[in-house]
C-alpha cells in the first residue's frame, strides 16, 4: 500500500506539470487573446491602443518563453499577476479558496450528513410512499439549474419572506462578523447542498438495495440481529464503496465548481474567478487556478482510492 | 474666444440648502419616469448611499484607474475630476453643454491652437494638499505615456508632442504647459474643436503621490484601491474596499464645491443585475441598473424612481465587405435597412422607448430636416434589392453574430433575422464569448453579418473613430474597419475634418448634419436606433441626478448635495 | 412499464409538434398568459410558448439521452478495464485524472471556437467531458468485486477474462451507473442551455428545454411570467423520472442478486 501510495505521489508531479502545459496551450489557441477580451468590443478597433496593451500584458514574447517564465517564479513559489487587475495571484487564489472552501464544504457536508441518511431510509422502504416523495424531490433538485434556483431562493427567501440577506459574503461597509456571515452563506450553502443531497441519496439508495438483498444479509436477519446493526453494520458498510466513489469524485468540487452559483450570490470563489479569468484571457490567473484544481483531483481521487482499501481490505492494487 | 463662466451650482444650492432647511421636502413619489433626475430640496445631512454601478456601463469595483478604466465612471467621478464637464439636460435626460468643472474659465486663440484653461482656485486634494497646474500637465503627460495604458489618449493625441511622448522620444509633452500654478495652457498641431469633449474624459490625478511610482507599474498598481492611497479632488474619497465585495467611500470635508451632505457612499458589487434589483426592492441598496424588460415590473414600485435617458450608444449592424461583394453595395445595404420594422421592434421589445435614426448621431442638432429615415418599407426593400443588382437566391445563409448574451438582445435579433427573412435573406444567430468575438471581427476579418453597439457622441467628432479613412489621431489606423479593409470616403473625410478644425456651433451643426447625409446613403454601417437605459433610485435619496451614458460618462450630477431623508 | 410510456408520450409529442407556430413571431402579443389560443400563452417575441416547448422537447430530449448514454458507456468501458485489469488500472486512471482536472470552462471555450453549435457536436462534447465519472465508479465496483469469492472460483476453473467481466462483475457493479444515467440526462440538458452562450449548442431562435429555463434570469418573467419557463422545468423533471424508473427496471431485470422482488 505505501508503494501505492508513494508511486502515485511521485507520478503527481510530472501530471501536474503536463496539465499546466495543456491548460497553457489551449488557452493560448483560443481564440482572442487577452487584449481582445480587455478592450470593450466598441473599442478594440484601435490599433495604437492594442499594440500597447499587447506590450503591457507580456504578449509579445513568444508562448514557450511565457510558459518558461511563469513555471520559474512558480516553482519559486510566486504565481504572478493577474494581466487584469494587477493583483498577486496567490492572493486571488486564496481569497477564492477561502470564499469557495467555505460555502462547497457546508454544502458538501449536508449533502453527505442528510443524503446518505436519506438514501438509506428510502432503500428501506424501497416502492413506499416516501420513497417516492423523496425520489422526486431528489430529482427536482438535480433538474433545476443553478441560476433558478438561486434566483427563485433570493426572490422567496429573500425579498419576499426577508429571511436572507441578498448577495455578497458580508453586509457591505460594516465590520465582519461571523453571525452576519453565516447569515449570507446560508442561502447559497443550501441551495448547493440542495443538489448534492439529491444526488448522495440517489447513490446511497441504490448502493444499499444492492446489499440489502444479499444472502449474508438474510443470514444476519436470520441470526436475530436488531435492524440498526443490520443496516449500519453490514449492509452500510458494505455499500460503503459506491457511495465512497461517488463523494469523492463530488470532493474537488470543494475548489470551486459553483460558478453560477457563486455568480447569483455574489460569492467571489474561484469558480467565479476561473470564469472569468477564462472570458478575459487572464493566463497567469487561469494557470494557478488550474494547477491548485489539479492538485485538489488528484489528491481527492488518491484519498478516494486509500478510502476503498481501508473499507475493504481485500482491495489490492 | 470666451468659454463660460463660472457658476457654481453647488456652492448655491448649499446656501439653498440652509436657507430651505426649515421647509418640508416634496418628493415626487408618483412610480413615474423622470428624466434626468429626481429632483428636491433636501434637509438634515449625514447618510450612507449604498449603491450597485451594474449593466453595460461597468466593470466592477477592482476597476478604479480613471486612466484605463473605460468604463464605471459614473462611480470614478466621486473620486477625481476633469477639467472640464458636461451639464445634464433637463428635458431631453440627456447630456446638455460642456460646463466647468476643474477648470472654471477657458479661451482660446484666434487661430484655434492654443488653449488655456484657468484652474479654479481654492481646490485641495483629499491629502491636504492644493492641487496645481502641475497636476493637470503630469495627467495629461502620463496618458500620452506608452508605458500607461490611458485609454483616451486619442484624443488628445494632437497636442504638440504628444507623438514623441507616444513613440519614447520624450518624456515632457511639449505641448502642455503651466505658466503659473493656476493656468494650463495647451497647444494643437492642428484646430481642435473636439478637445473640450477629450478633456471631459480626463480624470486628473495626483502628481505628487503617483510621481513615486515607476511608470509600467502605474497602470495595475494597488495605489487605486487602497483607502489613503488613491487620492483625488472629488466630493469623496476611498476609506475602505474588499475585493469582489464593496468599495466605501467618505465625505472630503474640503471639496472645493463645499462640504458633501452625505457621510458614506458605498458601492457594492454584483456580479449578476438581476440581484442587484432584488437587493434593492428589498432594501439593501438604494440605486441600481434596470434593463429594459424589467422596467415595467420596477413602475409599480411607489418607493423608488425610475430614471430614463438616451443612452448615448446605437445598435449597428455591420456588414462585412470582404466576406460578400453584395456586402459592399450600398443599395443593398439600404434594402436591408428598410427591411426592418425598427419601430416595432422599439414598441414591443424596448418599451416603446428608443429612437431609430438614419446615420450614427443621435444629437437631434445634427439630424437635418430633411434627411432620409429609412422607415420600414418591405416593397421598397424589394426595389431596393432589384436596382442593386444582387440575386438574393445566390446568396448563402449567413452567420449574424453578436457578442451581446442578453434575453433582449437576443429576442432583437430574432426579430431582424425574421424581417429579413421575410424579403428573402437569410441568417442564422451566434452568440460568441467576446474576446473570441472581437478576435473574428478585428483581427481575423472573418465577421460576416454582426449585431454591434457604438457610441454616438456627445461630440460630432466621434465620427473620425469610426469612419475615418486616415490613421486618425483618435485611433489609428483601422479602427473604422478590420483585417484588409477600410471604409473609405473623401466626402466623409472632408466633413470630419471640417467639424474638427471649426469652432462654430452653428457651423459645426451644419457640418455634422451633412456629414450625417452622406453616411445615411453610403451606410458603411446600417445603424438601428440608439436605446434608452434605465436606473432605478429609491425616493429616499434627495437631490439625485443621473443621465444614463456610455461607461458611466462624464456630467456634472451634484453628487455633493446628494442626501438621504432620515 | 410507466417510465416507458411516459418517455414514449414526450416522444411522440415533440415528433408530431407543429413546428412553425414554435418560429412565429407576433410581436403585439408578447407576454400573454396562458388562454384558449395560446394553451401556454406567449413570450416577449409573441411566440406561443405550448408549440417552443414541445419542439425544444427534440433537443433536450435527444442531447439528454443521448450524451447521457454514451458517457455512460464510455465510463463502463474504461472503467471496467482498469477495474478488473490490475495492469492498466495505473495508466488509465491517470489519464481520467488529467481529464478531471482540466479547468472545464477553457476546454469549452476552445470547443465553441473549433467545433460551433450543433446537437451533434454537443452531444460529443458533454459525453467526452463527463465520461470520467461514470469511469471511476465502476471502477471502485469492480475492484471489489475482483476479490468476491465466486471470481475467485470461476478464475480458478479456468474461465476467461471476458467471460468473467461479462457474466459476473458487471451485471453486479452496473447499478450505480443506471443512477449516474438518469442523473447524467438531467445535468447533460441543464448543460446545453448553459453552454449556448459561448456559441455551442443551439443558437435563437430554436428552442430546447435549458434555454426556455433561461428566460428566467429576468426576474420579471420569473416572477409574473412563470408560464415562459415553468413547463420546461416541470417536463425536464418528470422526463428525468421516467429515465430514472426505466433504470430501475433495467436494474431489476438484470441483478442476479434481486430474487425476491
Amino acid at each position: 500500500m505505501t508503494t501505492y501510495i508513494a508511486r502515485r505521489v511521485l507520478i503527481a508531479i510530472p501530471i501536474l506539470f503536463g496539465i499546466t502545459v495543456l491548460v497553457f496551450v489551449f488557452v493560448a489557441l483560443a481564440p482572442g487573446d487577452p487584449v481582445d477580451a480587455y478592450l470593450r468590443p466598441e473599442m478594440a478597433g484601435n490599433q495604437q491602443l492594442r499594440q500597447l496593451m499587447a506590450h503591457q500584458l507580456g504578449l509579445d514574447q513568444p508562448l514557450p518563453i511565457r510558459y518558461l517564465a511563469w513555471l520559474g517564479q512558480t516553482l519559486r513559489g510566486n504565481l504572478g499577476y493577474s494581466a487584469i487587475s494587477g493583483v498577486p495571484v496567490n492572493t486571488i487564489v486564496w481569497n477564492g479558496l477561502l470564499a469557495s472552501g467555505s460555502l462547497m464544504l457546508t454544502a458538501l457536508l449536508l449533502g453527505v450528513l442528510l443524503g446518505i441518511p436519506l438514501g438509506v431510509l428510502s432503500a428501506l422502504r424501497q416502492y413506499s410512499w416516501l420513497d417516492f416523495q423523496l425520489t422526486g424531490i431528489a430529482f427536482l433538485g438535480i433538474s433545476t439549474p443553478s441560476f433558478l434556483a438561486g434566483i427563485g431562493g433570493l426572490y422567496v427567501f429573500g425579498l419576499l419572506l426577508g429571511i436572507f440577506p441578498i448577495g455578497g459574503m458580508q453586509t457591505a461597509a460594516k465590520p465582519f462578523t461571523i453571525p452576519d456571515f453565516l447569515a449570507h452563506l446560508a442561502l447559497p450553502m443550501m441551495i448547493l447542498g440542495f443538489g448534492y443531497v439529491a444526488i448522495f441519496m440517489r447513490y446511497t439508495r441504490t448502493a444499499m438495495l444492492e446489499v440489502i438483498h444479499s444472502p449474508y444479509i438474510t443470514t444476519a436477519e436470520s441470526k436475530g440481529l436488531p435492524n440498526r446493526t443490520v443496516v449500519v453494520r453490514h449492509a452500510l458498510r458494505n455499500a460503503l464503496i459506491p457511495i465512497l466513489s461517488v463523494v469523492g469524485v463530488y470532493l474537488p468540487d470543494m475548489v470551486g465548481a459553483a460558478a453560477i452559483t457563486e455568480t447569483v450570490f455574489t460569492w467571489p470563489g474561484l469558480g467565479l474567478r476561473v470564469v472569468e479569468a477564462a472570458n478575459g484571457r487572464d493566463f497567469p490567473v487561469i494557470m494557478g487556478i488550474a494547477l491548485f484544481f489539479a492538485f485538489a483531483v488528484l489528491w481527492a481521487n488518491l484519498l478516494t482510492d486509500i478510502a476503498y482499501a481501508v473499507a475493504d481490505p481485500r482491495i489490492r492494487y | 474666444m470666451v468659454g463660460h463662466l463660472a457658476r457654481d451650482r453647488a456652492r448655491k444650492s448649499a446656501l439653498l440648502n440652509a436657507l430651505f432647511a426649515l421647509l418640508l421636502s416634496v418628493v415626487p413619489s408618483s412610480p413615474a419616469t423622470a428624466a434626468g433626475a429626481a429632483f428636491s430640496q433636501g434637509s438634515s445631512g449625514g447618510g450612507t448611499f449604498t449603491g450597485a454601478w451594474v449593466g453595460p456601463c461597468c466593470v466592477g469595483i477592482a476597476n478604479a484607474n480613471p486612466l484605463i478604466a473605460g468604463g464605471d465612471q459614473h462611480f470614478l467621478s466621486k473620486i477625481y475630476e476633469p477639467l472640464v464637464t458636461y451639464s445634464i439636460d433637463m428635458t431631453t435626460g440627456g447630456y446638455g453643454q460642456i460646463v466647468p468643472a476643474l477648470a472654471r474659465e477657458w479661451s482660446t486663440t484666434n487661430d484655434g491652437l492654443t488653449w488655456t484653461f484657468y484652474l479654479q482656485p481654492g481646490v485641495t486634494w483629499h491629502d491636504g494638499s492644493p492641487f496645481t497646474a502641475d497636476d493637470v500637465v503630469f495627467t495629461l503627460t502620463l496618458c500620452e505615456s506608452p508605458k500607461v495604458g490611458c485609454v483616451y489618449g486619442g484624443g488628445i493625441s494632437n497636442i504638440t508632442g504628444a507623438a514623441d511622448v507616444k513613440s519614447g522620444k520624450s518624456t515632457t509633452l511639449a505641448g502642455v504647459v503651466a505658466p503659473d500654478p493656476q493656468t494650463v495652457t495647451i497647444t494643437t498641431d492642428t484646430p481642435n474643436a473636439a478637445m473640450l469633449d477629450a478633456l471631459s474624459l480626463m480624470w486628473i490625478v495626483q502628481k505628487k503621490s503617483l510621481s513615486s511610482i515607476p511608470l509600467d507599474q502605474i497602470t495595475k498598481s494597488p495605489y487605486w484601491t487602497t483607502p489613503g492611497q488613491a487620492v483625488g479632488t472629488g466630493a469623496f474619497k476611498i476609506t475602505n474596499y474588499s475585493d469582489g465585495q464593496f468599495m466605501e467611500l467618505s465625505r472630503y470635508d474640503g471639496y472645493w464645491r463645499g462640504k458633501p451632505v452625505l457621510d458614506k457612499i458605498v458601492r457594492r458589487e454584483f456580479k449578476d443585475p438581476a440581484t442587484a434589483l432584488l437587493a434593492f426592492d428589498k432594501g439593501e441598496i438604494d440605486f441600481t441598473y434596470v434593463t429594459a424588460d424589467e422596467v415595467n415590473r420596477e413602475q409599480s414600485n411607489t418607493s423608488a424612481t425610475i430614471i430614463a435617458g438616451p443612452s448615448q450608444v446605437d445598435n449597428v449592424v455591420v456588414f462585412n465587405p470582404l466576406v460578400n461583394p453584395a456586402f459592399g453595395n450600398k443599395l443593398f445595404k439600404q434594402a436591408m435597412e428598410v427591411a426592418i420594422d425598427r419601430k416595432s421592434i422599439i414598441d414591443n421589445l424596448y418599451n416603446g422607448k428608443g429612437q431609430t435614426l438614419p446615420c450614427l448621431f443621435g444629437n437631434p442638432a445634427y439630424l437635418g430636416p430633411d434627411t432620409e429615415m429609412y422607415d420600414y418599407d418591405p416593397d421598397r426593400a424589394k426595389a431596393l434589392i432589384a436596382q442593386s443588382g444582387v440575386d438574393l437566391g445566390s446568396l448563402p445563409t449567413f452567420t449574424f453574430d453578436t457578442y451581446y448574451n442578453d434575453p433582449l438582445s437576443l429576442n432583437v435579433m430574432t426579430a431582424i433575422q425574421q424581417n429579413w427573412a421575410d424579403i428573402g435573406f437569410n441568417v442564422t444567430i451566434k452568440q460568441m464569448d467576446s474576446a473570441a468575438w472581437t478576435n473574428q471581427y478585428y483581427n481575423q476579418g472573418a465577421s460576416q453579418v454582426s449585431f454591434i453597439g457604438a457610441q454616438n457622441g456627445p461630440d460630432g467628432n466621434i465620427a473620425a473613430t469610426y469612419f475615418l479613412s486616415t490613421a486618425s489621431q483618435e485611433s489609428g489606423a483601422g479602427n473604422n474597419g478590420w483585417k484588409g479593409y477600410t471604409y473609405s470616403n473623401p466626402e466623409v473625410d472632408t466633413l470630419v475634418n471640417q467639424g474638427r478644425s471649426s469652432f462654430d456651433v452653428a457651423q459645426r451643426a451644419a457640418t455634422y448634419q451633412s456629414l450625417c447625409k452622406v453616411l445615411a446613403d453610403d451606410m458603411p454601417w446600417n445603424i438601428m436606433w440608439q436605446t434608452t437605459r434605465y436606473w432605478i433610485v429609491n425616493n429616499k435619496v434627495e437631490n439625485f441626478q443621473l443621465t444614463p451614458a456610455p461607461g458611466g460618462g462624464s456630467y456634472y450630477d451634484a453628487a455633493e448635495t446628494w442626501s438621504i431623508k432620515q | 412499464m410507466a417510465g416507458v410510456l411516459v418517455i414514449a408520450i414526450l416522444l411522440a409529442g415533440t415528433i408530431l409538434a407543429p413546428q412553425k407556430q414554435a418560429f412565429d413571431l407576433g410581436l403585439g402579443q408578447g407576454h400573454q398568459p396562458p388562454g384558449p389560443v395560446h394553451w401556454f400563452g406567449t413570450d416577449a417575441l409573441g411566440r406561443d410558448v405550448f408549440a417552443r416547448t414541445l419542439i425544444g422537447g427534440r433537443i433536450s430530449l435527444m442531447v439528454g439521452l443521448v450524451s447521457a448514454l454514451f458517457s455512460t458507456a464510455i465510463g463502463l468501458v474504461v472503467g471496467s478495464l482498469a477495474g478488473y485489469f490490475r495492469r492498466l488500472d495505473f495508466t488509465i486512471m491517470r489519464v481520467v485524472d488529467v481529464i478531471m482536472s482540466f479547468p472545464l470552462w477553457i476546454l469549452l471555450l476552445l470547443a465553441a471556437a473549433f467545433v460551433g453549435p450543433g446537437i451533434g457536436n454537443i452531444i460529443a462534447l458533454i459525453a467526452l467531458i463527463t465520461w470520467p465519472i461514470p469511469a471511476r465508479i465502476i471502477r471502485g465496483q469492480i475492484l471489489q468485486l475482483r476479490e468476491a469469492d465466486y471470481v475467485v472460483a470461476a478464475r480458478v476453473l479456468g474461465a476467461t477474462d471476458l467471460a468473467i467481466l461479462l457474466r459476473h462483475v458487471l451485471p453486479n457493479s452496473i447499478a450505480p451507473l443506471l443512477v449516474f444515467a438518469s442523473i447524467a440526462v438531467a445535468t447533460n440538458v441543464l448543460l446545453e442551455a448553459a453552454l449556448s452562450y459561448l456559441g455551442l449548442g443551439v443558437q435563437p431562435p430554436t428552442p430546447s428545454w435549458g434555454n426556455l429555463l433561461n428566460n428566467a434570469r429576468s426576474i420579471s418573467v420569473f416572477s409574473r411570467e412563470p408560464w415562459q419557463w415553468a413547463p420546461a422545468a416541470i417536463l425536464i423533471v418528470v422526463f428525468v423520472l421516467a429515465v430514472n424508473f426505466v433504470g430501475d427496471g433495467i436494474r431489476d431485470a438484470v441483478d442476479p442478486r434481486r430474487s425476491d422482488v
